[in-house]
């Protein structure tokens, strides 16, 4: 059975009520309409209102993020191939947008799961055998690629030590204590080589060509 | 917790932390970031816009072509019918232009 939500979208929206009235949903012609109260109904997102709202900043968020994350895909999958299958999917509803998560993080989540959808085809398509017990980690291929891409990031922060440390710490799972604590950086440093990091991807991508 | 496992999860934990860094980036840093990128900045931002108001106009007027192949996707089907991702490319913007789409090696829809 769809949830109210699908209903709203089935059916059309009619509200508010009259005297400005709970917002009701009707369905149905004539003498059978069904009318149903919208309180307990979650608003609608609108997804293309909220695409057309993005601002510049997060235009390059989006970017920076959809880069990252086409890094290890098989098949040449381009950044723009994979958001615009993110954005896509999100506006035909394929993928729903929760409320109470960003766009962006949600789009940045419809681009990981669709990744991983990436590699199943790949092998579905290669006749390629499924990873055993240890999953996706076990593919060869993936890992293969995914060495390359680790190096290629840390490649882009190869004129700045305490990035690396910093990287280096991420891709061991460490969290920010530690990696302060396992490294010698400051609270400052830290912070400081943070916001290196964030600025290098989002700007250093624009003059440094991803393949 | 220190992660000793192979190059993929070590890399999904670098992409987190970095897409995690990337989302909670202040809006005055960004903004910044693409000042000094210039007018690299001003392309790039341009070439989002109309990726997205492509992928806008695709859900529009073609998502139930792409609705289709992506559906087919998913289950195998698609290698049957010999649906490659460069028809699947095509798709897309043919369901823009309102054409009709065809499976290579069969029928035409």
């Amino acid at each position: 059975m769809a949830d109210a939500s699908q209903q709203a979208k089935e059916w059309g929206r009619y509200g508010p009520g009259p005297g400005g009235a709970t917002p009701r949903l009707m369905r149905g012609v004539g003498r059978f309409v069904q009318v149903i109260d919208l309180k307990a109904v979650p608003p609608e997102r609108d997804v293309g209102a909220a695409l057309a709202a993005l601002s510049e900043e997060d235009l390059l968020r989006l970017r920076a993020i959809a880069r990252l994350r086409a890094r290890s895909l098989p098949d040449g999958m381009s950044w723009s191939d994979l958001l615009h299958e993110a954005v896509l999917r999100a506006l035909t509803g394929a993928r729903p947008w929760p409320p109470g998560v960003s766009l962006l993080a949600f789009l940045a989540g419809v681009m990981r799961s669709i990744g991983d959808e990436q590699w199943r085809r790949h092998r579905r398509q290669h006749d390629l055998p499924a990873p055993g017990d240890g999953g996706e980690a076990h593919d060869p291929e993936r890992a293969c690629a995914a060495a390359e891409a680790l190096a290629a990031i840390q490649q882009l922060f190869a004129s700045d030590d305490a990035a690396l440390k910093v990287i280096k710490g991420l891709i061991n799972g460490m969290a920010a204590e530690e990696i302060r604590r396992h490294y010698g950086l400051t609270a400052v440093e830290y912070d400081t080589t943070r916001r290196r990091i964030r600025r290098t991807l989002l700007r250093y991508d624009l003059a440094w060509s991803w393949p | 917790m220190t992660r000793t496992g192979n190059p993929h999860s070590r890399l999904t934990a670098l992409l987190d932390a970095l897409e995690a860094e990337l989302l909670a980036a202040p809006a005055d840093e960004v903004r910044n970031a693409l000042r000094e990128a210039g007018r690299a900045g001003n392309v790039a931002c341009q070439e989002v816009r109309a990726l997205l108001n492509e992928a806008i106009a695709a859900s529009e007027d073609g998502s139930a072509a792409t609705a289709w192949f992506d559906t087919f996707a998913g289950t195998g089907l698609d290698r049957l019918f010999g649906i490659s991702k460069e028809l699947r490319a095509g798709a897309r913007c043919h369901a823009r232009n309102g054409a009709i789409l065809a499976i290579k090696g069969g029928p035409a829809l």
